[in-house]
């Protein structure tokens, strides 16, 4: 049997704003230190836009939506890069952050996944999770000098504030037959025969269970 | 010029919290820039305060178990040393770690001068700073950062250009925000 990623939500065209309420997540293109890592908190520095970001028509840090991207897939389009293994979530209310003055509100919006080919061409990405992709914008505003640079530090701090980081590390290669067996027993509960559209559902339930485990480990 | 520059980010170092001083005089900064050798003094001298503690607990242990309890409970008093030391060496070998091999993310200049500056506000506060949590990437990027309770603090190392400090009370959304001129640290 073959789990499909759930298709939570319908995507927009590019550059729409994404439905309130939506959770979003990041895979970083950074490391971090433990220290970091176990006080759960994500750092302002999985928001720094890389300087190919910058240079996007869009200006838009890469994001994914939960209902539609499972986080390896994300990863594996991302080019599997082992030092990749962190991500954060939040969601996407992004908007209720007060933007400093002069500057506009963040926003969430779609915006197709693209992919590099050999000769450095795009094209639109078509791998299993690609329609989960969107970007978050408004994170580069205004001219480089000190006070600009200060206010995208407010903003990046503000989205770092409110976003946690997975304790799961990516890629979580759960192995499929697990992932059918919570599939399995949650399409029983549900009252429904079809999992193949339960990845997503099956998947969480066994980070939860990840996370309740490293939480009885600090309890005391 | 440096000096003062410094002087403010120690102040913004105390006046956090994110370090506790008792004498604002502390804040004064030496002339002579001490970077990385003062760092590994620093560590060295942490690392013999842990392993006292730790030696006292093995000796606990072995003579009296009953007692052994007690002792271990006192021993956490001792805690916050072996944890800094912990997390000081957690952190160098993490800089380490970025900085080495065909996948580093920072470059071993930007190593140094990150430890160095660490080193550099600490001496300005006059005492142990804690860890921060780094960050290395995108593009050669390095971010160290301290919260406690509602203060953010930031130091910002980016390649070709200043170091930037920024701090950002997150409960009144109030920020500021300083560059500094790696050269003076002997980028």
């Amino acid at each position: 049997m073959m789990l499909c990623t759930m298709s939570g939500i319908n995507p927009g065209i590019d550059g729409e704003r994404l439905p309130v309420g939506t959770r979003v997540f990041r895979i970083g293109k950074i490391k971090m230190s433990a220290l970091g890592f176990h006080s759960g908190q994500a750092s302002p520095g999985f928001f720094t836009l890389s300087s190919k970001d910058e240079e996007s028509a869009g200006k838009r840090l890469s994001l994914w939506v939960e209902e539609n991207t499972l986080a390896d897939e994300a990863w594996t389009i991302m080019g599997e890069i082992p030092s990749n293994t962190m991500a954060v979530c939040f969601g996407v209310d992004v908007h209720a952050i007060i933007p400093p003055e002069d500057f506009h509100h963040l926003e969430v919006q779609w915006e197709k996944a693209m992919r590099e080919l050999e000769g450095g061409s795009l094209v639109v990405e078509t791998r299993e999770g690609a329609i989960g992709h969107c970007g978050i914008a408004g994170l580069i505003q205004g001219v480089r000098k000190p006070n600009k640079s200060r206010k995208q530090k407010d903003l990046r701090d503000s989205l770092a504030s409110i976003s946690r980081i997975s304790p799961v590390p990516v890629p979580h290669d759960i192995p499929s037959n697990e992932l059918q067996a919570v599939a399995a027993i949650i399409a029983e509960q549900l009252g429904i025969t079809d999992t193949s559209q339960l990845a997503i559902m099956a998947t969480r339930q066994i980070r939860r269970r990840v996370r309740e485990h490293y939480a009885s480990l600090t309890t005391p | 010029m440096l000096g003062v520059k410094i002087n403010k980010a120690a102040t913004v170092f105390c006046a956090t919290g994110i370090a506790i001083v008792t004498n604002s005089a502390t804040c004064e900064i030496p002339e002579v820039l001490e970077g990385a050798s003062h760092m590994k003094n620093r560590i060295q001298r942490c690392y013999t305060t842990a392993n006292r503690a730790n030696q006292r607990v093995v000796e606990s242990r072995a003579i009296a178990p009953r007692i052994q309890s007690r002792q271990s409970r006192d021993v956490e008093g001792d805690s916050p040393p072996v944890a800094l030391v912990a997390n000081i060496n957690e952190h160098v070998k993490f800089i380490h770690e970025v900085s080495s091999g065909p996948q580093a993310l920072i470059s071993n200049a930007m190593a140094t001068l990150s430890l160095r500056v660490w080193s550099k506000v600490q001496i300005g506060i006059g005492r142990p700073l804690p860890v921060p949590v780094a960050c290395a990437g995108p593009d050669g990027r390095l971010l160290y950062t301290w919260d406690k309770a509602g203060h953010h603090l930031e130091l910002e190392f980016i390649p070709d250009s200043p170091i930037e400090i920024y701090y950002r009370n997150r409960t009144t959304g109030e920020s500021w925000g300083e560059e500094y001129d790696s050269a003076s640290f002997g980028a």
